[in-house]
C-alpha cells in the first residue's frame, strides 16, 4: 500500500477520472479503485465520503439521488464541466510529475 | 442486518449539521456500510465478524468525523478580487471595476487612444446620421398636433400617380366632406416687389384663409387673413414671413397697415408670422388670400392646388380616404369628362414630406452601422492582442479565487468604459459632423436645417456606446475569462490560448473585410451611377450658358403684345451686347422641371376615351431658343421671327413626340390642338422636329414635348420667365451688363435666380453628390479600418511565429517562401471575407435601387473591381509584416526562446 500522503494527493484525480465517463455511487467508486489498483489502493468510508463531498462542494462533481425499482435509492456522482477542466489539468500535471520522478529515480530504464 | 443508520448518526452527532444534510449523509454512508456488510457475508464471513469489520471501518480513529468536519463546516471563502470579498455589494464592485478599468486604460495610453479614436469615428458617424433621421423623420412636424395633418391630392385610379388638385374639385371636396376639421388650398405664386429700393422677385403663396387656423400657428404681429379677406373682390392683404420682415423691412414695428406694391398692385400688410414658421409645401416669404372666383368653381382642368387637411379628432386617414373615395366617385358621375378615373389621395403630411428621403436615410444608416461594426471588430482585435499580456494577470486573479463571472464583469466594465469615452468623443465628432453636413447639403433634404442634438440623439449615442462596449468586449472577455491556469502560470507569460485567440482574430478580420466590401460596393455603385449621369447627353449644350429669372408681373403683362414687346426688346438688347452669341426666353429652364403639361387632340386621330389623354410637355419659347441652347433640328424648320400672332399657329415638336404619335411617318404638316377638340384654340401645325432634351433632370427620360413661339402663345397666354444668354467667354462676367440691359427696358423689372446652366446641372445632381460623398467617406473609413485590422492581425501572427520563422530560415527557407507564408495567411483571410462580402452585397444592394442610375444593383464590374481593390489593399497591409518576417535573424529568434 502506498504512503498515506501520496494517496491523499492523488485521491482527487482518481475520483474525477472514475466519474468522467459515467455517474457512479460512492460504494462503486471505492470498489473500482480497489479492483483496478489490484488492491494497492483502498478507500475507507471515513476518507471516501469527505472527499466526495469536498469535490462536490468545489463544483467539480455533482451528486444526485437515483432511484431504481426494487432497490434503495443511491446517490450518484458525475463530473461537471468545471471538473472536466480540472481533471485535464491534473492529469497533465500528474503525468509530468510521474515522468520527472521516473527520470530522477531511473525507474524508466530499470 | 445491523442498524447502520443509527451507528452513522451517532458518529455525526458532534458535528451539529443541518437535519436535512445529516439525513442525506446518514443514508448514503449507511448504505455503503450495508453493502460492505452484505459482501463480507457473501464471502463466507460470520455475521459477528462482518459486523466488527464494518464497524471498525466506520470508526477508524474518527476519520469520517474529522473529514466531514473539514468539508461540511469549512466556510466557503468568497473569491478574493482586488481586496474585496463583498460579493453582495454590486455598487462597490462596480465602482471598483470602474476604478480598476480606468487605471488599466491609463496604463496603456497608446492602446486606449487608438481604441477610443476608432470607436469615436464609428459612434460619431452614427450619431450624425441618426440626428438627421431624428430631425427629418422621427421628430414631428413643427405644427401643433401635426399627426392630424394630411395632404390631399388627386390620384389617377387607373394608372396610379398623383397630381395637385383642381379648384373645382377642391371646392366640392371642401363642401361635401365630413372628415376634415379644416381643408385649405394654397399654391406657389411669386410677387414682384417694386417701389421700395431694388425690385425683387419674392417667392410667395396664395392660400385660403383656413390655412393658418388649420396649422394652428398664430402670427407674431398683427393678424392672419380671414374668410372675409379670402373672397373675390375683397381688399388685397398680405401676411409676411418673419425672415422677409427682418430682411426687407428691418423688423419695423409699424409694418402693419403699410402698403406694398406687389405685381403692380397695392397690398396692405396685416400680419407677420413667427420666426421658424414655414409653409408645409413649397417655399414662401409671404402669403396672400387665394380668393377663388366664380370661374374657379367649375375649373376641373387646372391641376395646381396643394390641399392640406386637418383630420377631425379621433378620425383615421383610412376613414378620411374612404369618404374622399365616395366623393370622388360622385364627382366622376357628375363630371365624367373631367373626373373619370380621378380619385383623391389622403396621405399623412409627415409621410409625404419624409417619403422622398427615406431610402437615402436607410442606406446611410446601414452604412454607418457597418462602419461602427468594423470599428468594433478592430477594437475587439486590439483587445485580443492584449489578451496574451493580460492572460497571466487574469490567471493569477483566478487562482486567487476570483470567479469566472466576476472576471467577465470586470472585463466588460473595462470595455464599456472604453466605449463611453468613445461615445463622448463621438458626440463631439457628431457636432462637427452635423455642421459639415448642413454646409455641404444640397438643400434638397426636407427639414435638414432642423437637425440638432436633442435628448433622443443623446439617448441614441448612449445606447450605441453601451451596445458597442458589449459587442467588442464580449468575445475577448469570454476568451480571457477562461484561461488555462496550469499552462498560463507555468509557461512564464506565454498564453496558451493564443492559438484559439488567433483563430478568433482571423474570424474577426474576415467579418471586417466582408463588411467593408459591402460598403465599398455600395459606394462603388453610387460612383458608377454618378459618372453615368454626368455623361448623359442633356440634349443641349450647357457650356457658357447664363440663365436668369425675368418674370413680368401679372399686372404689367396685360396682353400678348406688351409681353412680346418687352421680351423682344430684352432679347434684342442682350443679343447686341459684345460677348453674347445668342439670347432667348422660355417658360422654364431645362433640367429643372418638365414644365407645364398639356393634353392635346390630333386633327387626324380619334380622341382618347374619357379619363385618358395625350399629355405632352408644353414650352413656350422665343424663336432663337434652339440656337441659343444648341438643340439640333432634325426635320423641317425652326421657329422664325415671322411666326407672329397674325401668322398661322405653328409648333415645333421633339423627337420623342414625333416617335410616339407618328412613328416613322414625317410629322411635319400634321396638326393638333391643345385642350379639347371643341375649344376655341387654333390648330397648331408642326413645322419642325428637334432633338430631345432631358427637361426633368439627367436621370429622367425625355418626354414628348411641344414648343410654341411666345409671340403666338395667346391661346395659352403663358409668359416667358427665364432668359438664356449664350456667351463667347465666361458667362458670369456678363451678369451686371445683362441686368442693366433689362433694367433699361423696365427699371422695375425684378431679376432672380441668376446662374449658369452648369450650375443648374450641378444642382440637379447635388442630392446624388451628397449621398455619394457621405457613402464614399464611410466606405473609405471602412477600408482604412479594415486594412488596419488586417495589418494588426498579420503583424501579431508574425510576432508570435518569430521562432517558427527562424527555424524555417535556419532549415533553408528562402525569404520569398517566408513572404509567401505570411502574405498567404492574410490572403486566405481576405479571400474568405471577400466571398462573404460579395454574397452579402448581392443581397443588400437592391435596397439602393432608387439611388442608382444606369447601373444594375449587382453590376459585375463594380463587384469585381471593388473586390479587387479590397484584396490589393489587404495584401498591401500584409506586406509590411511580411517584410519584417523575411528579415528575421534565425539565430536571434532561436536564442530569444
Amino acid at each position: 500500500m502506498l504512503d498515506r500522503e501520496m494517496k491523499k494527493g492523488s485521491a482527487e484525480l482518481l475520483i474525477l477520472s472514475l466519474v468522467e465517463t459515467r455517474a457512479r455511487h460512492g460504494y462503486e467508486i471505492g470498489k473500482l479503485i480497489e479492483a483496478r489498483s489490484k488492491g494497492v489502493l483502498k478507500f475507507k468510508v471515513g476518507s471516501l465520503y469527505p472527499l466526495l463531498y469536498r469535490l462536490e462542494k468545489r463544483g467539480w462533481i455533482a451528486g444526485h439521488w437515483v432511484e431504481k425499482p426494487g432497490e434503495k435509492r443511491r446517490r450518484c456522482y458525475k463530473l461537471t464541466k468545471e471538473g472536466k477542466r480540472v481533471l485535464k489539468a491534473q492529469r497533465s500535471m500528474w503525468q509530468s510529475f510521474v515522468v520527472a520522478i521516473n527520470q530522477i529515480t531511473g525507474l524508466e530504464n530499470a | 442486518m445491523p442498524d447502520w443508520k443509527a451507528e452513522v448518526r451517532k458518529r455525526l452527532s458532534g458535528l451539529q449539521l443541518a437535519p436535512a444534510r445529516e439525513n442525506a449523509i446518514v443514508e448514503e454512508v449507511a448504505q455503503h456500510l450495508d453493502e460492505s456488510y452484505t459482501e463480507l457475508l457473501a464471502s463466507g464471513m460470520s455475521e459477528a465478524d462482518a459486523y466488527h469489520h464494518v464497524r471498525a471501518e466506520l470508526y477508524d480513529g474518527g476519520l469520517l468525523m474529522r473529514g466531514l468536519q473539514r468539508v461540511e463546516r469549512s466556510t466557503n471563502p468568497e473569491p478574493i478580487v482586488l481586496g474585496t470579498n463583498r460579493r453582495t455589494n454590486m455598487i462597490a464592485d462596480l465602482w471598483q471595476d470602474l476604478r480598476y478599468g480606468a487605471q488599466m486604460l491609463r496604463k496603456n495610453p497608446g492602446f486606449t487612444l487608438i481604441a477610443v479614436l476608432t470607436l469615436a469615428l464609428g459612434i460619431g458617424a452614427n450619431t450624425t446620421i441618426f440626428s438627421v433621421v431624428n430631425a427629418v423623420w422621427l421628430r414631428p412636424l413643427p405644427y401643433p398636433e401635426a399627426d392630424q395633418l394630411a395632404l390631399v391630392s388627386h390620384r389617377n385610379t387607373q394608372r396610379g400617380g398623383t397630381s395637385d388638385l383642381t379648384p373645382g374639385n377642391y371646392l366640392d371636396l371642401r363642401r361635401q366632406n365630413q372628415s376634415f376639421a379644416h381643408l385649405a388650398a394654397f399654391y406657389d405664386h411669386d410677387f414682384n416687389l417694386t417701389s421700395r429700393g431694388e425690385p425683387e422677385r419674392l417667392q410667395g403663396q396664395l392660400a385660403s384663409a383656413a390655412l393658418f387656423p388649420l396649422l394652428q400657428v398664430a402670427p407674431s404681429v398683427g393678424r392672419v387673413f380671414t374668410e372675409a379677406d379670402d373672397r373675390e373682390g375683397a381688399g388685397r392683404v398680405v401676411v409676411l414671413s418673419h425672415g422677409l420682415w427682418q430682411r426687407r423691412f428691418g423688423g419695423q414695428a409699424n409694418i402693419i397697415g403699410q402698403t406694398l406694391t406687389l405685381n403692380e398692385l397695392p397690398y396692405t400688410v396685416v400680419g407677420v408670422m413667427p420666426p421658424g414658421f414655414i409653409a408645409p409645401e413649397g417655399i414662401a416669404e409671404l402669403w396672400a388670400p387665394i380668393a377663388f372666383t366664380a370661374n374657379d368653381a367649375t375649373n376641373r382642368g387646372s391641376f395646381h392646388l396643394f390641399a392640406l387637411a386637418r383630420l377631425k379628432p379621433g378620425l383615421t386617414l383610412t376613414a378620411a380616404q374612404s369618404e374622399a373615395d365616395v366623393i370622388a366617385h360622385n364627382l366622376a358621375q357628375a363630371y365624367p369628362k373631367t373626373n373619370t378615373n380621378l380619385g383623391f389621395s389622403v396621405v399623412s403630411l409627415h409621410g409625404h414630406i419624409v417619403g422622398g428621403i427615406k431610402q437615402s436615410l436607410w442606406v446611410l444608416l446601414g452604412a454607418v452601422a457597418f462602419v461602427l461594426l468594423i470599428a468594433c471588430v478592430n477594437v475587439a482585435n486590439l483587445l485580443l492582442a492584449r489578451a496574451a499580456v493580460r492572460e497571466k494577470e487574469l490567471a493569477v486573479r483566478m487562482a486567487l479565487g476570483a470567479g469566472r463571472q466576476r472576471l467577465l464583469r470586470q472585463l466588460l466594465t473595462e470595455s464599456t468604459l472604453l466605449a463611453f469615452c468613445s461615445g463622448a468623443l463621438g458626440l463631439l465628432l457628431a457636432i462637427w459632423g452635423i455642421q459639415t453636413l448642413k454646409l455641404i447639403s444640397p438643400g434638397t433634404i426636407a427639414r435638414l436645417d432642423e437637425v440638432s442634438l436633442d435628448w433622443r440623439v443623446l439617448g441614441f449615442t448612449l445606447s450605441i456606446a453601451c451596445l458597442t462596449g458589449l459587442i467588442f468586449g464580449l468575445a475577448p472577455a469570454l476568451q480571457l475569462s477562461q484561461p488555462d491556469l496550469q499552462n498560463t502560470l507555468k509557461e512564464g507569460g506565454r498564453g496558451s490560448s493564443s492559438g484559439t485567440g488567433q483563430h478568433l482574430r482571423g474570424a474577426l478580420v474576415v467579418a471586417e473585410v466582408a463588411l467593408s466590401l459591402v460598403l465599398l460596393i455600395g459606394a462603388g455603385l453610387l460612383i458608377r451611377s454618378f459618372i453615368r449621369l454626368q455623361n448623359v447627353d442633356p440634349g443641349f449644350n450647357t457650356d457658357r450658358l447664363l440663365t436668369m429669372g425675368v418674370v413680368m408681373s401679372q399686372d404689367k403683362a396685360r396682353d400678348l403684345a406688351t409681353v412680346s414687346n418687352f421680351y423682344q426688346q430684352v432679347i434684342e438688347r442682350v443679343q447686341a451686347m459684345p460677348g453674347v452669341e445668342a439670347a432667348s426666353v422660355a417658360t422654364v429652364a431645362p433640367i429643372v422641371t418638365a414644365g407645364r403639361r398639356s393634353s392635346i387632340v390630333f386633327e387626324d386621330k380619334p380622341d382618347p376615351p374619357p379619363g385618358i389623354s395625350h399629355t405632352v410637355n408644353n414650352r413656350v419659347v422665343s424663336p432663337d431658343y434652339f440656337r441659343t441652347l444648341g438643340i439640333p433640328l432634325r426635320i423641317g424648320r425652326l421657329l422664325s421671327a415671322q411666326d407672329i400672332a397674325e401668322a398661322p399657329a405653328v409648333t415645333i415638336i421633339n423627337q420623342a413626340m414625333a416617335t410616339r404619335y407618328w412613328g416613322t411617318e414625317n410629322p411635319v404638316g400634321k396638326r393638333f390642338k391643345i385642350g379639347s377638340r371643341e375649344s376655341e384654340r387654333p390648330w397648331l401645325t408642326v413645322v419642325g422636329v428637334v432633338g430631345d432634351v432631358r427637361q426633368a433632370g439627367l436621370n429622367s427620360d425625355p418626354l414628348p414635348e411641344l414648343y410654341s413661339p411666345f409671340t403666338q402663345a395667346h391661346q395659352q397666354f403663358v409668359r416667358p420667365r427665364v432668359l438664356f444668354v449664350r456667351t463667347t467667354s465666361d458667362p458670369l462676367q456678363l451678369i451686371a451688363a445683362v441686368k442693366s440691359q433689362i433694367w433699361a427696358v423696365d427699371k422695375d423689372q425684378p431679376i432672380n435666380a441668376v446662374q449658369t446652366m452648369e450650375e443648374v446641372v450641378a444642382r440637379s445632381l447635388a442630392q446624388r453628390r451628397f449621398n455619394l460623398w457621405l457613402l464614399g467617406v464611410f466606405a473609405a473609413l471602412a477600408l482604412v479600418l479594415a486594412s488596419v485590422g488586417i495589418y494588426g492581425v498579420i503583424s501579431y501572427a508574425v510576432s508570435q511565429r518569430t521562432r517558427e520563422i527562424g527555424v524555417r530560415i535556419a532549415l533553408g527557407a528562402q525569404p520569398r517562401d517566408i513572404f509567401r507564408l505570411v502574405v498567404g495567411q492574410g490572403f486566405v483571410l481576405t479571400l474568405d471575407g471577400v466571398v462573404i462580402g460579395l454574397v452579402a452585397a448581392f443581397a443588400l444592394t437592391r435596397w439602393m435601387e432608387s439611388l442608382l442610375f444606369g447601373v444594375s444593383t449587382t453590376d459585375p464590374l463594380t463587384f469585381a473591381g471593388v473586390a479587387l481593390l479590397l484584396t490589393l489593399t489587404a495584401l498591401l497591409a500584409c506586406y509590411i509584416p511580411a517584410r519584417r518576417a523575411m528579415k528575421v535573424d534565425p539565430m536571434a529568434a532561436l536564442r530569444s526562446e
